[in-house]
C-alpha cells in the first residue's frame, strides 16, 4: 500500500480540513434535460404562439394563393422570426445580465432556447411540407421541398446565431430585419430566377445546403464549446 | 473563504474604467463608494465574470473564477444596477424562472421562494404581475432573486436604489444578518448605507481605490477638515461658491454652514466631528 503523502506541517493540514468543511455538502442541481424542461415550462407560450402564427401564415398562402413549390422558401425565414422573441427575451426585457450570473451560463440558456425553438421549427416545417405534398398531389418532389425548407432555414439560423454571438445591442432588430429581408430575397428570386426552382437546379440547392450546414455547424460548435467552458455566448447588453 | 482580485483592469478603447485594482475579501460586508462613472459597476461585473477584464484576474478560494464556470456561479448571487423583468410574470413565477436558471430543483425552489418573498416583505404580492409593481417592489424582487441560491458571495449593485427609508433600513439589516459567514459586496453612492453596515469601505474614483478601510478609519481621515461657521443669511451663497458646503442650517437670521475644507475657512469657524458623508464630499464635492 502506498504511503499517504505527508502534509508539510500541521497548519497546512488544518487549513485543508477547514477548506473542505467550509465548502460544505453541495446542494443538488438540475441536470441539462431537467433544466431544458424547466426553461420550456416558462418559454412554451411564446414559442407555440409565434410558431403557430408563422405556420398559419405560410399554410394559408400556399393553400389559397399559390401551390407552386418555389414559394416555399419565402415563408421559411418566418420561423426564424418566430424564434426571435424567445431567444432575445432577456435582452429585450433587460434581464440578460441577471440571467448570465445564474448557474447556467449565457451559452446554456441560448442553447436551451434554440433547442426548444428548433424543435418547434421542425414540427412546423414538417407540417408545412405535409401540406405542400397534399397540395401538389405527391411525394415526387419531396426531396426538393426539403431542400427549399432547409437551405433558407440554415441560412437564417446561422445569421441569428452570429448576431447573438456578436453581442450587438441592436441584435434583436437586426434579426427581425434579416428574417424579413430573407423573405423578400426568396420572393424576388422566385420571380427573377425561376430557373433556380427547376429540377435541373437541384445541384445548386445541394451546394447551398452543404455550405450553410457547415456555417451552422460552426456556430453550434461555438455554443457547445462556450457551454462546456461555462462562458457567455454573446455579450450582456 | 476568500475572494480576491489581482491588478484588475478594464479599458474601453482609450477610456480607463478600472485600473489595476487588487484586494482580498474574506466574509463580511464590503461597501464600494464612489460617484457615478467611478468604475463600481465595471468592477462588479468583472467580479461576477460576465465582463472580461483587459488584464488581471479574480480568484475564489485561490481558483481563477472564469475557469470555475458553473462552480463559481453556484456560489454567486448578483443584483445588477439596472435590471428588467418579465412584465407578465408574477413575482413567484419570475423567481421560479430564475431558480430554474440557477439549477435549483423545483421543490427546494418553491420553499425558498416562499421564504424569500417573506424576507423581502412581498408575501402578499407573490401572485401579482410584475408590471403592477412599484420601483421599490421590483427592487425587492431583484434582491430576492440574488439570494435564491443562498450564495456565499453576494454582489449588489446599488441595492437600495428606489427603496423608501424603511425598506432601506430593512435591507441593511437583512444584509448585515446575512453576511455572517459570507462575502457581501455592495456598491452605492448613498453614504449612510455603507456607513451603517460595511465592515470595510473602498472609495473609488476614476477607476481606482483612492481610500480603503473601516468606517472609523476613514472618518478619522476627514478629521480636522470639517468646520461649522455661522454667517448672515445673505452671505451664505458666497461661502458656498468658495467652499464645499455639506449642510445649511437656519438659526434666526443667520445660517450655520458645515464646510469641508483643508484650511480653516474663517477665524470664526469651529471644527466639528466628521462623518462618512463629509469624507465623501471631501473627495467628490467638487464634482457635483
Amino acid at each position: 500500500m502506498r504511503d499517504a503523502i505527508p502534509y508539510p506541517d500541521e497548519a497546512a493540514k488544518e487549513r485543508s480540513i477547514t477548506a473542505i468543511l467550509d465548502a460544505g455538502v453541495p446542494e443538488p442541481r438540475l441536470g441539462f434535460w431537467q433544466f431544458l424542461s424547466g426553461v420550456f415550462r416558462f418559454a412554451w407560450p411564446p414559442i407555440v404562439a409565434f410558431q403557430t402564427a408563422a405556420l398559419l401564415l405560410a399554410g394559408l398562402y400556399l393553400y389559397g394563393a399559390s401551390k407552386d413549390l418555389k414559394y416555399l422558401p419565402v415563408f421559411i425565414p418566418l420561423f426564424m422570426l418566430a424564434a426571435v422573441p424567445v431567444v432575445f427575451q432577456g435582452q429585450y426585457f433587460g434581464t440578460s445580465e441577471m440571467e448570465a450570473v445564474t448557474r447556467s451560463s449565457g451559452a446554456q440558456i441560448v442553447l436551451a432556447k434554440l433547442i426548444l425553438s428548433g424543435a418547434a421549427n421542425l414540427v412546423c416545417m414538417t407540417m408545412l411540407l405535409w401540406l405542400e405534398v397534399r397540395l401538389t398531389g405527391g411525394v415526387r418532389d419531396l426531396g426538393r421541398m426539403i431542400l427549399y425548407c432547409l437551405v433558407p432555414y440554415l441560412a437564417c439560423m446561422t445569421m441569428l446565431l452570429h448576431l447573438i454571438r456578436s453581442g450587438r445591442k441592436n441584435g434583436m432588430t437586426l434579426a427581425v430585419v434579416a428574417s424579413l429581408g430573407s423573405c423578400l430575397f426568396w420572393r424576388v428570386s422566385s420571380r427573377a430566377a425561376p430557373g433556380l426552382y427547376e429540377l435541373s437546379a437541384v445541384g445548386v440547392w445541394l451546394a447551398a445546403f452543404t455550405v450553410f450546414s457547415v456555417f451552422f455547424a460552426r456556430e453550434i460548435c461555438f455554443i457547445v464549446k462556450a457551454n462546456k467552458e461555462g462562458r457567455m455566448y454573446g455579450a450582456v447588453v | 473563504m476568500e475572494l480576491s482580485f489581482d491588478r484588475l483592469t478594464k479599458h474601453y478603447g482609450s477610456k480607463i474604467a478600472v485600473e489595476r485594482l487588487s484586494a482580498t475579501l474574506t466574509p463580511g460586508v464590503y461597501g464600494l463608494l464612489g460617484a457615478n462613472g467611478a468604475g463600481k459597476t465595471t468592477l462588479m461585473r468583472m467580479l461576477c465574470a460576465i465582463l472580461e477584464p483587459t488584464s488581471g484576474e479574480v480568484f475564489f478560494n485561490g481558483e481563477e473564477v472564469t475557469g470555475m464556470g458553473a462552480a463559481y456561479r453556484n456560489v454567486l448571487g448578483y443584483l445588477p444596477q439596472d435590471f428588467g423583468y418579465y412584465p407578465n410574470y408574477t413575482a413567484a413565477e419570475f423567481l421560479a424562472y430564475i431558480a430554474t436558471l440557477k439549477g435549483i430543483p423545483r421543490g427546494t425552489a418553491q420553499r425558498r421562494i416562499r421564504e424569500l418573498l417573506g424576507t423581502v416583505g412581498l408575501s402578499g404580492a407573490a401572485g401579482k404581475k410584475l408590471r403592477t409593481f412599484s420601483g421599490g417592489m421590483k427592487q425587492r424582487v431583484g434582491i430576492a432573486q440574488a439570494l435564491l441560491n443562498d450564495p456565499k458571495v453576494l454582489i449588489l449593485d446599488e441595492p437600495t436604489a428606489g427603496l423608501d427609508p424603511k425598506e432601506r433600513v430593512h435591507l441593511r439589516n437583512l444584509l448585515a444578518d446575512y453576511a455572517g459567514d459570507r462575502i457581501v459586496i455592495l456598491s452605492t453612492h448613498i453614504v449612510s448605507d455603507v456607513e451603517a453596515i460595511a465592515d470595510q469601505v473602498f472609495v473609488m474614483k476614476n477607476g481606482q481605490f483612492i481610500l480603503r478601510g473601516t468606517v472609523p478609519e476613514l472618518v478619522r481621515q476627514a478629521g480636522g477638515k470639517v468646520w461649522e461657521l455661522t454667517v448672515p443669511e445673505d452671505q451664505a451663497r458666497t461661502w458656498e461658491k468658495r467652499f464645499t458646503v455639506a449642510n445649511f442650517r437656519h438659526e434666526g437670521d443667520n445660517v450655520v454652514l458645515r464646510i469641508i475644507s483643508d484650511q480653516r475657512p474663517s477665524e470664526l469657524a469651529v471644527t466639528c466631528k466628521a462623518t462618512m458623508e463629509d469624507l465623501y464630499l471631501y473627495h467628490f464635492g467638487g464634482e457635483a
